[in-house]
């Protein structure tokens, strides 16, 4: 992983940039800094169903790429659906070198897309993923406030990740993984919903957490569930290196995949996810799951930091 | 040990389940019996815990009998969660969907067949070993071998009952996933021409003559039926479910009975053939939450024992759950006075019930409506007390015993003991007020009412919570009125609603926020679909949970302004709140009161 100063990069030199469109500010942050002379496509994801500030986001994205800009729209619920548009958009680009910012996809499709990425024959080598951190999550910056932190309301549905559903056993017992983020509520129905036999309750301690504030609202979170789930093991996951949390998960699947179906959900920020999905190509019998809200806090969920994370596509897609 | 932890019934041992399982099948006698049988109610309400009552491990200690003597043989068949529906599945739309599906559901439930005979017969399996083998070679092997399946050398073990039983399961788990396998992958690449070389079965070749030999071993209980407890059957995919709907409509009754348990989101009752499938004559359908909010007193009488053997078991107390959970008695005195106050002014010797009646039904609303103007807030009415408690619950044992353990965990801490006798009033009516906050999820003081984005319009989680807010709102402000019917809990549809009206009703009815009856309409010539509003609720609306007797009817254009403007909807009834006459009494109606 590299780490950038958002603000002193200059031009960013790629011939297909993916990105999505969100009510996140946080979605123009990498895509300004592209350099349009180059670009051969950009491809700007968006959600239908959307509101001002997502349709004014993908207003910028498009003036920004002008005619190399293509809008995909994608359905919420349709992950297959949506697995067919890329598809049919990718399938022509994939000599190119490609860089594909996740700040702000959904942790579905941006996985999606490393599916995509892998079944469509794209060359690892020249393929980049950035990310965009946020300083600080619904304007909260002391763990004291942790009741009033709302990223999220309420879960639509639960379901495996296309590509990554694994390959459950019907005689053997469900092992859930939970990266804790800081949504007790979001994890709490996913956990209950699963009913597993085996729980475990990841967090990611302040050495290993973008902040100390960060990590301390995510303790809250993590101690929360474990009071509800007395009986869950708990762990600890990195926010910033992909190396420990891939070592730990390892662990925690090496000691059980015999007995169990080993089922992930990651729920703390896109590193990890990317560790996970590492995980997953690695080890295909395991599930990670995804659980899409209902409705997201659209007016003070996240803020954007000065930074950008550099990820190799080989560090993930295997 | 807090004697209210919930444990998954998969969690408990078969000994545990028997010592504190409280008999519900005098409510739910359909599940008992010969036949098909939906069982619905939210998460909670005690389905799974009555599949794994009824489960062989737990019916030989209940009867204690040997597993031949048993009335039928159960085996569970838990759908979990993205188990056997994954969005890959979604590719086959156009090939072979209800193929590949039943194929996946039947190697999935016979599977789980074999592992539930695993967990529950154990010893008796090796007891009749050569009865087994002949089983797996003869049944077994020739029907597996027909659907496509290679049977190898080393599928065919020579060593114990339970190894053969284990290896039968094993062989119908790579049925079940080569399957998987090959929809996972045509899913990515899209070919869906791609050949598909495993084997295939459906119902009547594979499920069926299977449970048929396997009834015929000794172990089993002769000319009694195998009932297969398919739980939490709402998270089949659509195909999945009208492919069980299907099963269900065969004629299989005698020997083969399917349970099937759901969270009230069963998609469909259609087959594959887009027949429906009909209550009775196909199935029985029980609603627990329906039940419950009709027979109260069977509810109170269930809850009564839980506590009782709880506390029994982990604290080797024998307590009257009233006393464990005592009411404020400083509350109750004052709401006394009210009471003998009302009991004067009603008296009537031409009607010798009048009195006690009026009482019964207004003194608990006047208090309310008392504190409301001392302190604006109404904050201060406590909810503790055993009956209140139940009354809360609202017909789902689970929002009963989760507030429960998290008062015993909060009383331990307080007094640093484990060996409570009682937990205080003010300890049980804080946490019941944050559980019924919570089971809302906190949701009206975050959304944003007024939303300057024009183009945002509401998701259908939006308008749910609009309209549960609205009827709260609408139901304190009747509570602490001078009407003369302020227990009004409930409303009654005067006409049918529109689409966008009903899914938000059904969702609603869903996440248990309202429970659905009917009730006779003003005119006497039908029935009118009745919306209960969850006494969940009660706390975070400021209402009296112990009894909610009045309704109010209207129409669904009306109700459904509820689902965008909670201040409109309000205000078409502040002028109708002065006027008693659209509400209707009880004494008219069957509805029960908890007195």
């Amino acid at each position: 992983m590299n780490k950038e100063s958002l603000s002193k990069t200059t031009k960013i030199d790629t011939e297909v940039f993916i990105c999505c469109a969100s009510f996140e500010q946080r979605c123009l942050s990498i895509a300004q800094k592209v350099d349009t002379s180059v670009i051969k496509r950009a491809i700007i994801c968006t959600f239908d169903d959307n509101c001002l500030s997502v349709e004014n986001n993908l207003k910028s994205l498009c003036e920004l790429f002008r005619e190399n800009g293509t809008v995909i729209t994608l359905k919420k619920d349709s992950p297959l659906e949506n697995y067919d548009k890329l598809y049919d958009t990718l399938q022509s680009l994939k000599g190119s070198k490609t860089i594909i910012d996740i700040s702000t996809f959904t942790r579905e499709m941006f996985l999606i897309c490393f599916q995509l990425f892998k079944q469509l024959g794209f060359n690892r080598e020249q393929i980049r993923i950035c990310y965009n951190p946020s300083s600080v999550y619904s304007n909260i910056t002391s763990a004291d406030d942790f009741d009033k932190i709302w990223l999220s309301k309420g879960v639509n549905e639960i379901r495996s990740i296309l590509g990554f559903s694994g390959s459950p056993s019907t005689i053997k017992r469900n092992l859930l993984i939970v990266l804790a983020g800081f949504e007790m509520e979001r994890a709490q129905i996913l956990i209950d919903s699963f009913e597993p036999a085996v729980l475990y309750l990841g967090k990611a301690p302040a050495k290993f957490s973008n902040s100390v504030e960060l990590s301390k609202i995510n303790d809250v979170n993590v101690s929360r569930l474990l009071a509800v789930y007395p009986d869950a093991f708990h762990f600890e996951f990195s926010c910033v290196d992909l190396g420990l949390t891939i070592d730990q998960i390892t662990k925690i699947i090496e000691q059980n995949q015999e007995q169990y179906n080993i089922i992930i959900s990651p729920m703390n920020n896109k590193v990890s996810t990317l560790a996970v999905a590492s995980i997953a190509f690695k080890y295909p019998d395991i599930q990670i799951c995804y659980a899409s809200a209902n409705m997201y806090n659209i007016f003070e969920y996240s803020n954007p930091s000065d930074q950008i994370l550099w990820f190799n596509a080989q560090e993930i897609i295997q | 040990m807090n004697p209210f932890e919930i444990k998954t019934p998969e969690q408990n041992t078969a000994q545990d389940v028997v010592d504190l399982f409280v008999d519900v099948f005098a409510d739910f006698k359909q599940v008992l019996e010969k036949g098909h049988t939906f069982l619905n109610g939210p998460r909670g309400s005690g389905k799974s815990m009555m599949f794994r009552y009824i489960m062989p491990d737990c019916q030989i200690i209940v009867h204690k009998c040997k597993p031949k003597e048993l009335d039928f043989f159960a085996a569970y068949i838990p759908i979990k969660l993205t188990n056997i529906n994954i969005p890959d599945l979604d590719r086959l739309e156009n090939h072979a969907s209800t193929i590949f599906n039943e194929h996946l559901l039947a190697t999935y439930i016979v599977a789980k067949i074999f592992v539930s005979l695993l967990e529950s017969y154990k010893d008796e399996l090796n007891s009749i070993s050569s009865e087994i083998s002949a089983f797996y070679q003869n049944e077994f092997i020739p029907i597996v071998s027909q659907s496509g399946y290679t049977i190898t050398a080393d599928n065919c073990p020579v060593s114990s009952g339970i190894e053969i039983v284990r290896q039968m399961s094993k062989i119908c788990d790579s049925m079940n996933r080569e399957c998987l396998n090959y929809c996972k992958r045509i899913a990515l690449s899209r070919d869906i021409t791609a050949p598909y070389s495993g084997s295939i079965v459906d119902f009547m070749d594979f499920v069926y003559p299977i449970i048929m030999s396997l009834k015929s071993l000794s172990i089993f209980p002769s000319n009694k039926p195998f009932f297969l407890l398919v739980d939490d059957a709402g998270y089949l995919n659509l195909t999945q479910t009208k492919i069980l709907n299907t099963w269900v409509s065969y004629r299989t009754t005698r020997d083969v009975c399917f349970k099937i348990s759901t969270q009230l989101d069963y998609k469909s009752h259609l087959t594959i053939n887009d027949k429906r499938i009909d209550s009775p004559h196909d199935y029985s359908e029980i609603n627990i939450s329906t039940v419950y909010s009709s027979r109260k007193s069977q509810y109170n009488d269930r809850i009564n024992e839980i506590v009782l053997k709880r506390l029994k078991k982990y604290l080797n107390l024998s307590i009257i759950p009233t006393d464990f959970f005592p009411s404020d008695k400083e509350q109750d005195k004052k709401i006394e006075l009210i009471a003998e106050e009302i009991k004067k002014k009603y008296n009537d010797p031409q009607k010798p019930y009048a009195a006690g009646d009026a009482a019964r039904r207004y003194a608990r609303p006047e208090f309310i409506r008392q504190l409301q103007q001392i302190h604006k807030s109404g904050a201060h009415y406590s909810y503790a007390g055993f009956d209140q408690l139940v009354a809360i619950s609202s017909g789902i044992i689970r929002h009963f015993l989760a507030p429960a353990q998290e008062m015993y965990a909060l009383e331990s801490t307080l007094q640093k003991t484990e060996n409570l006798t009682a937990i205080r009033s003010s300890v049980q009516d804080e946490i019941i007020k944050k559980y019924s906050t919570a089971f809302l999820t906190d949701e009206f003081d975050k959304l944003r009412k007024d939303v300057s984005d024009s183009s945002h319009h509401l998701a259908d989680a939006d308008k749910l919570f609009n309209l549960i807010d609205s009827l709260g709102e609408l139901f304190h402000r009747l509570l602490v009125s001078e009407i003369s019917e302020r227990r009004v809990f409930s409303i009654a549809l005067t006409d049918r609603p529109d689409e966008e009206l009903q899914r938000i009703l059904d969702m609603g009815e869903q996440f248990g926020y309202l429970h659905k009856s009917t009730i006779g309409n003003k005119s006497g010539t039908g029935r009118n679909t009745l919306y209960i509003l969850s006494r969940i609720l009660a706390p975070h609306f400021k209402l009296d949970p112990t009894s909610f007797a009045g309704y109010k009817f209207m129409s669904s254009s009306t109700l459904s302004i509820a689902l965008k403007n909670k201040r409109e909807f309000l205000n078409r009834f502040q002028k109708q709140a002065e006027d008693n006459s659209n509400f209707t009494t009880p004494s008219l109606f069957d509805f029960d009161d908890y007195e």
